[in-house]
């Protein structure tokens, strides 16, 4: 949420970007485009396809930034965009978002509920995720997680998507988002646990 | 009763509060006998919370490349 100050200093910067102020334009890029690679890139995870996702994102935003409203902060707004932008990179990329990841997700079903059991051992995994490696480690494990369950769990569990809007945004069903969820969050289970261990 | 891998199957409904009751009911009793399946909730949900946080707690680069940067300035300017 922003506070006052920053509100009005949006809205003095939307008036710049609106009017074409270049110098405006070019801080607001150098000061976005940093971010919104990191966030294309958990997406399309290939660095090219996340650099044209971010140059499209801009060109969307600026296309339409005469009509944002801002019932949003710019950065929400500029968040959604890129979200958009990479699903529908990957929507061109089809065949990855409906790899059915076999490997993981046979180790997953012989583990059944005897998976290790060491989650239940971490007392306190916020003081894990303050170590910047364990951070990036868990971060590596999500990306290790084929498209089809990675683009699931970063919609419904990081994104906060329902799953109706989910499954519109993926053309599946309903159900076929909540099993592949389940499947997702449960391989990623699996991927980071060891992780975690080396830090209980 | 349900079987472990039941629990398993269900276990995202469940937590999405859209197991009906009855069986929501057998699910509760089941963990309350299954040590296995309580950790497998747990650490369900911990898997779920871990990997919102460690995305939220990790800074993100400061600046994309000078080439991106240019690339973007360019095509907007077209």
């Amino acid at each position: 949420m922003l506070d006052n100050a920053a509100r009005r200093g949006e809205i003095a910067l939307i008036a710049h970007l609106r009017s074409g102020d270049g110098p405006a334009t070019e801080r607001f890029v150098r000061e976005h485009a940093g971010w919104m690679l990191a966030l294309a890139q958990r997406y399309v995870r290939d660095a090219s396809h996340a650099e044209d996702c971010v140059q499209e994102a801009f060109l969307q935003a600026f296309r339409s930034i005469g009509a944002f409203e801002g019932r949003s902060a710019l950065k929400s707004w500029l968040h959604r965009i890129v979200v958009n932008t990479a699903l529908m990179k990957l929507r061109s990329r089809r065949l990855a978002l409906e790899q059915p990841a076999e490997d993981i997700l046979a180790h997953v079903d012989r583990q059944r509920c005897c998976m290790p059991a060491c989650w239940a051992e971490v007392a306190t995994p916020h003081e894990i995720l303050e170590r910047k490696e364990a951070r990036d480690l868990v971060i590596a494990k999500l990306m290790e997680l084929p498209d089809s369950y990675r683009i699931v769990l970063l919609l419904r569990d990081i994104e906060g998507m329902s799953t109706e809007a989910t499954a519109r945004a993926l053309a599946m069903t309903e159900g076929a988002v909540k099993v592949r969820l389940h499947r997702a969050r449960a391989a990623f289970k699996m991927l980071v646990a060891p992780v975690v261990k080396r830090y209980v | 009763m349900i079987a472990c891998a039941e629990l398993e199957d269900l276990t995202a409904n469940y937590l999405e509060g859209s197991v009906p009751r009855p069986k929501r009911r057998e699910l509760e009793m089941h963990m309350s006998e299954c040590g296995g399946c309580r950790e497998f909730l747990a650490g369900y949900r911990r898997t779920v919370w871990v990997a919102r946080q460690a995305l939220e707690m990790s800074s993100d680069p400061e600046q994309a490349p000078e080439r991106l940067v240019q690339a973007i300035l360019g095509s907007l300017r077209r």
